[in-house]
Order: structure tokens, then C-alpha cells, then sequence
């Protein structure tokens, strides 16, 4: 049960389904030339809950269908379980892929698992999470870097003074810890803002709402908001217009469809792209480098672009319309 | 308790005759509102504003919508897990319908109606196959959240009809709507609960449901009720939480479950059935409500929160405690 696992191609059907999986498998081992591989990359993610997910799983699949290979994808049941992606990884060993692109649900806690999976001689790039362990590879956005750059945008919209209010993610989690401390180290550098307040809304857009309705009781003067997510920061947004306070300016993180579509709008001043899409295109051929014989770099951050009004359109394609960026265009 | 409690004759010499132990137990919780009142009062001077004050009854009137239904199935010695991701399935289709038709009636009419659907479906499997409310529910949660995020392919619905929005952040009479829409469920609930005979039986339900059913009550038709009662409230809050972000997202309702069955708890019902008023669960909505509140007036770090929020929980039911000792 806690070990069921979906597949591109399938895995678990009919027999007949069997037989031509294997030949498909078959054919791919008979047609490399240099390298016997298998066709298959495990693509591992902390739950299907998050569509945060389904998009970095979409992006892994079009890097590896042009590639040539297929993807089983892995996520946890219960969201975010520890257990379980132990099961899985151990799981996904046993059928030897080609090479396993990798987000730990708990950055230390897998650590022995990676291991494992090098022990087996197989490949794994950590992607989205920089976890710890004996990766082959990293491929991670800098989050601290996102919330610096970010900020900076609003800073210079308000002409280096003004008061601000940081709305974080779930406190605790590096990626929303990463962006509020990048947001405060880019503020250090403009003494005439003021950070009014640092309040949590875990991510959720109903929970910024409710805890910028309470900043606007403390706080008669509010002109900037840092998000720590996009869908945090239309919730703030919407609690300000609700209240029919001035327009802040407005600055969200990860170049949601929303996020962008605000931007486009005017309503939020900028955003800034954490594409999971990318991350797994990326990982994805990394493995592909890896499995080849080829050398990839240790780590690689990718750039994050700024999304404001002048470049919005470019932003926040569905996914069926996301084209992977080449290595070449990514500068590696 | 209360039937125990009534027979009980080291009680009933010390209270006044008027005062019912649910009477005694809703004048404490208020109490315990009131001195964190006062306390947070007095550290800041902007919490009692009427503007925060309303502010506050507001947040709590959602909360107290998503746990309404429920504090009866609790009443009557059940529970449903599935509120807060009934109001994420409620919200997510009737943004979706709202978005293709421009109708704030079918949006009404649609979250009413899952709401309501859901919680006849939950209701049928216990009452009639008899299965444990705890898992049913528990898997309707897991069933309506997939259905949500299928539903809505990972990207938000914005954007509703202004009468619709009227519902979440609209004003009557200077009053914001969804306050006096909490009064309206109160009435209505604790009429049905105190009033009636159906009320009666869910009391008689959870204190002892193979009793009652001795007693001729028609336990299986009244579980039904209390889910679809229970679905019915998701589908209202899930109007009214609409209305006040003006986004569906499939993940919106979900953050409600824990702090809707702390309400109830908080709120004077036991988990194991037969106690509880729904003003009491109204009381627990605000204390918890207040707590949040005071936390972002005071800019205590977020990192401090949870803390809070389990240390005053934990507070108000010692204080509860000393004062009903006190009492007795």
C-alpha cells in the first residue's frame, strides 16, 4: 500500500503492457552503443499535493522523453513522508535505472539512503532542495539571492525609504528562512526603511489575508510588502484593497501563473522565477551527462529571473506550453 | 456529563437551580476570553479598537463556520474529518462554475450543494453500514482534496461576481456579512440543538448511543442528519472564505481541520460525545481567532506562534478546570 508508485509507462497493468514495457527496454539496451543503460530515471518528489511538484515532475518528463528515456515517478502517499520515501528509494534500487533525480522530504534524515543508491552505482542529482549526501550533482535555485534580489526591486521603486512588512512562508523551512533573510540583507543596505513586522502565513493565500487584516490594525502606514511566495502576497494584497488602504508596492517570489498574470496587471510590482519545471529539465539531463560518461558541474544555482511589468508576458505559461532551457542557454 | 452531572448530588445543593452545567460552562469559557482580553489590552492599545475588534469577530466567524456542522456530529459521538477539505472541494468547483457562468447564485448553489452531498455521503457509510466516523471521514478527506487538486490542475481560480464577494467581505448596517451570517448559524444550531427533540436525541446519541437506540431514537437517520448539517456549514464557509480572498486554491480549506476540532474542543465539547453548544465552539473560535490576532499586533516572531497558540490553549483548559472546581 504505502509503497504504490506510478509510472509514465506502465509498470503494473497486464501482462501484454509487461511484455512490451520490456521490449521497449530491450531495444533501448540493444540500441546504445557505447554504454549498456537503462532507459529509465527515477524522478522522486515529497508528495503530490503540491502542484509545485507536478510541474518539476513535468519537466523532468519532457527533458527525459527528449532524450530518450522514460520516468518513473516516485512521490510519498502521505505527503512529505519520511518512511515512505525510504521505501521508495529502495524500491526504485532494485530496478536499477539509468539515474534518479532527487528531492529528500527531510534534507538530513535521507542521507543514507543516497548512499545506498551511489553503493548501487547509480547516479542521483538532488534537485529543489539542496539536501545532505553524497550527490552526484545539485540543481537548486538560491533562495536567499531570490528574496535579496527581489527586495531590491521594491527598494529602489520606493526610493530607499518607506515602511515594509515581510509575510514568510512556514517558519523553519529553509527555503522561506533563505528569502526573508535575503530580503532583510538587502534592506540593511537602505537605513531609511523600516521593517514594520516579520509574520508567517505558512504559504497559504487565505492566511496572508487574515494576517495583513491584523497588520493593517497596528500599522497605519504600510507602503511595501516582501512575500516570501506569490500566492502570499495576493493574499496580503487583497487585504489592503479589502480595507481600501493606499496601494502598497508589492514584491512575491516564484513566478507562479498568478503571480505573473498580477504583475502583468500592475497590482503586484514584481516577482521572481523559482521554476521547478526548469530544476527537473535540468536534473534530468544532467543524469543523461552522468550516465553518458560525461562530467557536470558539482552544483549548479540556477539564475533566477526577475518577472516585472516589461517582461511579465514571457512568464507563466501553462505547463503543456514549457519548453526546457538547454544547458547552453543556461550557461553550463 | 450534563445527564450525569444533573443526577449528581454533590452538584445540584451548590448551583443555583437556573444555572444549567452548559450555562456554567459557556460563563467560563467566556471568562477565560475575557482576561486574555483585558491582558493583551493592555500591552496593546490598538487590540481593543472597534475596527480590530471586528476585525477579529470576522476571522472568527470563518473558523466558527468550518466547526458549526461539526460541534453537533461531536455532540452526538461522532466526528468529521472531512471539513476543511469539504470547504476546499466546495470552493474549488463553485469558483469553477462561477468562472465559466458569471452567476453568484450557481456559485452559491454549487458549494451548497457538494457541501451538502458530501456530508450525506459521510452520514450514509456511518449511519448505515456502520462504518467508524473517524476513518470514513479521515478517507473523504484524502478522496475530496485528490478531487480538488484534479480539479483544478495546479493553477488558481481569481476573480468572482461582486454580489458574491458581498458574502465574505461585504458590510450590513456597518456589520461585515460573514459575522452576521455566524449569528444567523448560531441561532438556527442551537435552536435545533436545545429546542427540539432531534436535539435531545443527538445529546441522548453521545452520551450513550446503544442506549438511545433502546430508547426508540432514530440514531441512523439523526448521524445522517449531523453530517449533512456538517456539510451543509462547509459549503457556507466555503462561500464566505471565497468571498473574502476572492481566489480558490486547492489547498484553501485544508489549514482549517485541527483549529475547527480545537474550537469544538475549546469550545466545551468532549470528544467522546453527549456535550458541547455551539456557542461554546463560537467562544473557541475567538479565543484561538484572538490569539493569532494579538500575535501579529504585538510582531512576536513567528517562530514564537505555535508556542503561544499551544501554551493559551493550554492555559484556558486549566483555567477552565479551576473555575468549574471553584464552582463545585
Amino acid at each position: 500500500m504505502s509503497r504504490k508508485r506510478t509510472s509514465t509507462k506502465a509498470t503494473r497493468g497486464n501482462t501484454k503492457m509487461k511484455i512490451s514495457t520490456a521490449s521497449i527496454v530491450l531495444t533501448a539496451l540493444l540500441g546504445s552503443t557505447a554504454v549498456a543503460q537503462s532507459a529509465e530515471i527515477a524522478v522522486f518528489t515529497k508528495n503530490k499535493v503540491d502542484p509545485f511538484f507536478e510541474e518539476a515532475r513535468v519537466g523532468a518528463d519532457v527533458a527525459a522523453k527528449s532524450l530518450g528515456y522514460q520516468t518513473v515517478q516516485y512521490a510519498p502517499t502521505r505527503p512529505n513522508n519520511f518512511q515512505e520515501q525510504i521505501a521508495q528509494v529502495e524500491d526504485a534500487i532494485t530496478r536499477k535505472p539509468a539515474g534518479m533525480v532527487f528531492v529528500p522530504v527531510d534534507i538530513k534524515g535521507l542521507k543514507p539512503s543516497v548512499d545506498k543508491v551511489r553503493a548501487g552505482g547509480i547516479p542521483i542529482v538532488n534537485f529543489i532542495d539542496a539536501g545532505d549526501g553524497n550527490f552526484n550533482s545539485y540543481v537548486v535555485y538560491n533562495d536567499h539571492r531570490l528574496g535579496a534580489e527581489v527586495t531590491k526591486i521594491l527598494a529602489e521603486k520606493l526610493g530607499g525609504k518607506g515602511t515594509v512588512v515581510i509575510i514568510e512562508g512556514v517558519k523553519g523551512s529553509a527555503t522561506s528562512d533563505n528569502r526573508t533573510a535575503g530580503a532583510l540583507e538587502t534592506l540593511k543596505a537602505y537605513p531609511d526603511m523600516k521593517v514594520l513586522a516579520i509574520q508567517a502565513a505558512n504559504y497559504q493565500r487565505l492566511q496572508a489575508l487574515q494576517v495583513m487584516e491584523n497588520l493593517i490594525q497596528q500599522f497605519p502606514e504600510i507602503d511595501g510588502i516582501i512575500a516570501a511566495s506569490d500566492n502570499m502576497a495576493l493574499g496580503a494584497l487583497e487585504a489592503m484593497e479589502s480595507a481600501g488602504r493606499d496601494a502598497p508596492q508589492v514584491v512575491g517570489m516564484d513566478g507562479t501563473v498568478d503571480g505573473v498574470n498580477a504583475v502583468s496587471d500592475g497590482r503586484m510590482l514584481a516577482s521572481v522565477e523559482f521554476s521547478g519545471f526548469q530544476m527537473g529539465c535540468t536534473a534530468v539531463e544532467f543524469i543523461d551527462r552522468i550516465a553518458k560518461g560525461e562530467k557536470v558541474p558539482d552544483r549548479v544555482e540556477l539564475t533566477a529571473a526577475m518577472i516585472t511589468k516589461d517582461n511579465a508576458s514571457e512568464f507563466g505559461q501553462p505547463l503543456e506550453k514549457r519548453v526546457c532551457k538547454s544547458m547552453k542557454a543556461l550557461g553550463l | 456529563m450534563s445527564k450525569v452531572a444533573l443526577s449528581s448530588p454533590r452538584l445540584t445543593g451548590v448551583r443555583p437551580k437556573h444555572m444549567s452545567p452548559e450555562l456554567v460552562s459557556l460563563l467560563a469559557r467566556l471568562i477565560v476570553v475575557l482576561i486574555l482580553s483585558l491582558a493583551i489590552s493592555l500591552v496593546n492599545e490598538n487590540f481593543h479598537s472597534l475596527s480590530n475588534l471586528t476585525n477579529v469577530l470576522r476571522q472568527a466567524s470563518l473558523l466558527f463556520l468550518v466547526a458549526s456542522g461539526a460541534t453537533l456530529v461531536i455532540v452526538a459521538g461522532a466526528i468529521d474529518l472531512s471539513i476543511g477539505a469539504n470547504v476546499t472541494l466546495s470552493a474549488c468547483v463553485a469558483a469553477g462554475v462561477m468562472h465559466s457562468t458569471g452567476s453568484a447564485a450557481l456559485g452559491i448553489a454549487t458549494a451548497l450543494a457538494i457541501g451538502t452531498a458530501v456530508g450525506l455521503i459521510n452520514g450514509a457509510l456511518v449511519a448505515w453500514l456502520k462504518l467508524p466516523s473517524f476513518l470514513v471521514t479521515y478517507g473523504s478527506l484524502w478522496i475530496l482534496s485528490g478531487l480538488a487538486l484534479n480539479y483544478m490542475g495546479g493553477v488558481p481560480i481569481t476573480g468572482f461576481p461582486k454580489e458574491f464577494r458581498y458574502l465574505g467581505s461585504g458590510f450590513l448596517f456597518g456589520v461585515p456579512v460573514p459575522i452576521l451570517i455566524m449569528f444567523g448559524v448560531v441561532g438556527v444550531a442551537s435552536f435545533l440543538m436545545h429546542l427540539t427533540t432531534f436535539g435531545q436525541q443527538i445529546f441522548m446519541m453521545g452520551a450513550n448511543r446503544e442506549t438511545a437506540a433502546l430508547s426508540g431514537v432514530p440514531v441512523q437517520r439523526n448521524l445522517l442528519l449531523v453530517f449533512a448539517l456538517s456539510g451543509v456549514c462547509s459549503g457556507l464557509a466555503a462561500i464566505v472564505a471565497l468571498g473574502r480572498v476572492n481566489s480558490a486554491d486547492p489547498g484553501m480549506g485544508d489549514p482549517f481541520l485541527l483549529p475547527a476540532i480545537a474550537a469544538i474542543l475549546v469550545g466545551g465539547a468532549s470528544l467522546s460525545g453527549g456535550t458541547g453548544t455551539v456557542l461554546g465552539t463560537v467562544l473557541g473560535a475567538l479565543l484561538l481567532t484572538i490569539v493569532l490576532n494579538a500575535m501579529n499586533l504585538l510582531t512576536i516572531s513567528s517562530a514564537w506562534q505555535p508556542f503561544a497558540t499551544g501554551a493559551v490553549l493550554v492555559a484556558a483548559m486549566l483555567a477552565d478546570t479551576a473555575m468549574n472546581r471553584r464552582r463545585r
